[in-house]
């Protein structure tokens, strides 16, 4: 995420002075697109995604159907589903750490989620980093903060994905790993835009 | 496109102090962000949520870190604190920085996650980079977050600043 856009003159003490905390009369932090689940679909997609950004960040919680605690999520980028991205992964689940990962994998991994089974209103989180989303030289890397408690159970996860293709970025579905496990309603993936100079 | 990454407020503390209060947290934003630099009066403290005065059990955390030399992972359950980071320095010339995220705080349908990454400094007594996601058993929208260590103080030239994202 790109900072730089903050001349030192918009800092005292190390914080911004003002509320806003980029410079000039536009953001360099944007609302791209809001998906919300409906309990009924598998896959969230934002489409026709600008390529006038720098990076992409998603924000969100979700929670899908499975009959069980917990659920995974994957991402994929522009449809492609061929086995172009690999991903690692460290994971705590409050008794060992686990690290692990795949190859040549259909998709990228995002994290673990609370599922059907989980106390009510339970969800889970997640931060998901794409930088250099729209550079048509680079493999595109996805790095993500990501995790679920349920005050006895949980995981919390650093995760790297990668997108073998050189292309831009013009769509990003995220899935559950099952097409009969649907996001529920009070699932939400915010997709934010960030500019540079 | 809105532009939306805005700084709800600050504060730099002059002198040492037990606790750091953000009240009155406008229900306008989608998500909060806490960025914290902060020295503590001993090492290995842990810096701990309230949210809303809920001082009853009902928060839980699970933890992983990497020292250098090994991983490990924790969970504390059925607490009356969120306990988002643990073994913050006391080091006065090399803070510890977290960065702790709230999505989706103030809708009333969930229970509150809250994800936090930090690092201890590299040469103190409790190096390590480390993460948490906690648990907060209250679907009511956060309005207030006091943030206090385990034991002692925050000292003097110790960082706090609430940012709010909002989403389309």
């Amino acid at each position: 995420m790109s900072t730089s856009r903050l001349s030192t003159l918009s800092l005292k003490n190390g914080l911004p002075k003002s509320n806003n905390i980029w410079d000039g009369t536009t953001g360099f932090f944007e609302s791209i697109a809001t998906l919300t689940g409906n309990g009924s679909s598998d896959t969230l997609t934002f489409s026709n995604i600008p390529s006038t950004y720098a990076h992409l960040q998603i924000r969100f919680i979700a929670r899908d159907t499975r009959a069980t605690l917990r659920d995974d999520i994957t991402i994929g980028f522009n449809s492609d589903t061929g086995t172009n991205y690999a991903y690692h992964y460290i994971y705590g689940d409050g008794a060992s750490v686990v690290g692990g990962g795949g190859a040549n994998a259909g998709t990228g991994y995002v994290g673990s989620i609370a599922a059907a089974s989980a106390s009510a209103n339970i969800m889970g989180a997640g931060i998901i980093d794409i930088l250099d989303y729209a550079n048509t030289n680079k493999f595109k890397t996805v790095r993500v903060l990501n995790g679920e408690d349920q005050n006895g159970s949980g995981y919390i996860y650093f995760i790297s994905s990668l997108w073998r293709n050189t292309n831009a970025i013009t769509s990003i579905n995220i899935k559950t790993t099952n097409v009969s496990r649907y996001f529920t309603a009070s699932t939400t993936f915010a997709l934010y835009g960030i500019r540079s100079f | 496109m809105p532009a939306t990454y805005d700084k709800i407020n600050s504060n730099t503390l002059s002198t040492s102090a037990t606790d750091v209060t953000f009240s009155s947290i406008p229900g306008t934003y989608t998500d909060l962000v806490i960025v914290m630099s902060v020295f503590t009066s001993s090492d290995g403290e842990s810096p701990q949520f309230q949210f809303n005065s809920d001082t009853a059990t009902n928060y839980s955390t699970t933890f992983v870190e990497g020292n250098g030399s090994s991983a490990a992972s924790y969970r504390f359950s059925s607490r009356g604190n969120l306990e988002t980071s643990y073994n913050i320095g006391g080091n006065s010339t090399s803070p510890s920085p977290i960065i702790t995220h709230i999505n989706n705080y103030s809708n009333s349908t969930t229970h509150k996650t809250v994800l936090t990454r930090w690092n201890s400094a590299s040469g103190g007594t409790y190096p390590g980079v480390n993460a948490t996601v906690g648990l907060w058993r209250s679907t009511a929208a956060i309005t207030s977050i006091k943030i206090y260590p385990g034991a002692g103080n925050f000292n003097s030239g110790s960082t706090f600043t609430l940012y709010g994202i909002k989403a389309a």
